[in-house]
């Protein structure tokens, strides 16, 4: 009986050696576009806080850095929380391999659904602003 | 780190109805992703058959240093349709073949699918390493 629920609850498709290797593959570049992704946002914030100090223009000109500055501190943010996910799903995969653990398998998979997740929703924001750019400045 | 959560009679990693479902959720996303990159560079595309040579006659207006770059303006172009090119063609490939994989029990598709996510990770990793030595570069030259 315990046999027939453990098998029911079985895709018929395994983790064979094979696909072993690819989530491990996966895993290491997941984890090197997570530091690589903060790594760059992180410079992008101190590239426009330098800029913001050199410049030495008009109130335009400070107004247009100081927004660069904001924005590049909420894209960290937003980088931080976003590439967390990936970083945890790359560790848990690569652990729930190596040590044949299904449950860090299943984390894993489970934040690499959330980082996709994630990334579709910072998506539709992102094309339901500028659609409503469009049409407010087609509007005026 | 999670402590194990083995079915008892297996020893071997499976793909078990919650694993499936993550995998299923997660390529309904990438599929979207994919859709919506193919179709910003569509659009991105006919903006530059349309107005390819009036952009270029007045960024040579406004930066003048541009027209002696030659063309690497439009190299810069075609790296960035090939990388986004190549990130959309394997993001989709991944939804299509690890969904198919996992629907129709078959091992190969699902470790297509697997395959594809793999180079997508690497191109985007590459692409993101770039970067990092761009801004680098940008920050020591301020």
């Amino acid at each position: 009986m315990d046999n027939q629920l453990v098998q029911e609850d079985l895709f018929d498709v395994e983790v064979d050696s094979i696909a072993k290797k690819l989530i491990l593959d996966i895993a290491t570049w997941a984890k090197i576009v997570s530091i690589s992704a903060i790594t760059s946002y992180g410079l992008s914030l101190v590239i426009s806080i330098f800029r913001n100090k050199v410049s030495d223009g008009g109130f335009a000109e400070s107004t247009g850095q100081a927004t660069t500055t904001a924005g590049a501190f909420v894209t960290l943010i937003i980088g931080i929380i976003l590439n967390s996910f990936l970083f945890t799903f790359a560790r848990n995969a690569k652990y729930g391999v190596e040590h044949m653990d299904q449950g860090s398998l299943e984390n894993g998979f489970n934040k690499l659904h959330i980082y996709f997740k994630i990334v579709g929703v910072i998506v539709i924001i992102f094309i339901s602003v500028v659609v409503l750019l469009l049409l407010f400045n087609q509007g005026i | 780190m999670e402590s194990g959560n083995q079915p008892p009679i297996l020893n071997d990693l499976l793909v078990t109805h919650s694993i499936g479902d993550h995998i299923h959720d997660t390529t309904k996303w990438t599929r979207f992703l994919a859709i919506v990159i193919i179709i910003c560079l569509s659009l991105f595309l006919l903006l530059v058959i349309a107005a390819g040579s009036t952009i270029v006659s007045t960024m040579n207006t406004a930066y003048p240093g541009l027209s002696d770059m030659g063309n690497l303006v439009w190299v810069i172009v075609i790296v960035f349709f090939l990388v986004f090119g190549a990130l959309a063609f394997f993001l989709l490939r991944f939804s299509i073949y690890a969904r198919r994989g996992l629907e129709m029990r078959n091992q190969n598709l699902f470790n297509e699918g697997l395959k594809a996510l793999k180079i997508y990770f690497i191109i985007y990793g590459v692409f993101l390493i770039l970067s990092v030595f761009a801004n680098a570069f940008s920050l020591l030259s301020l």
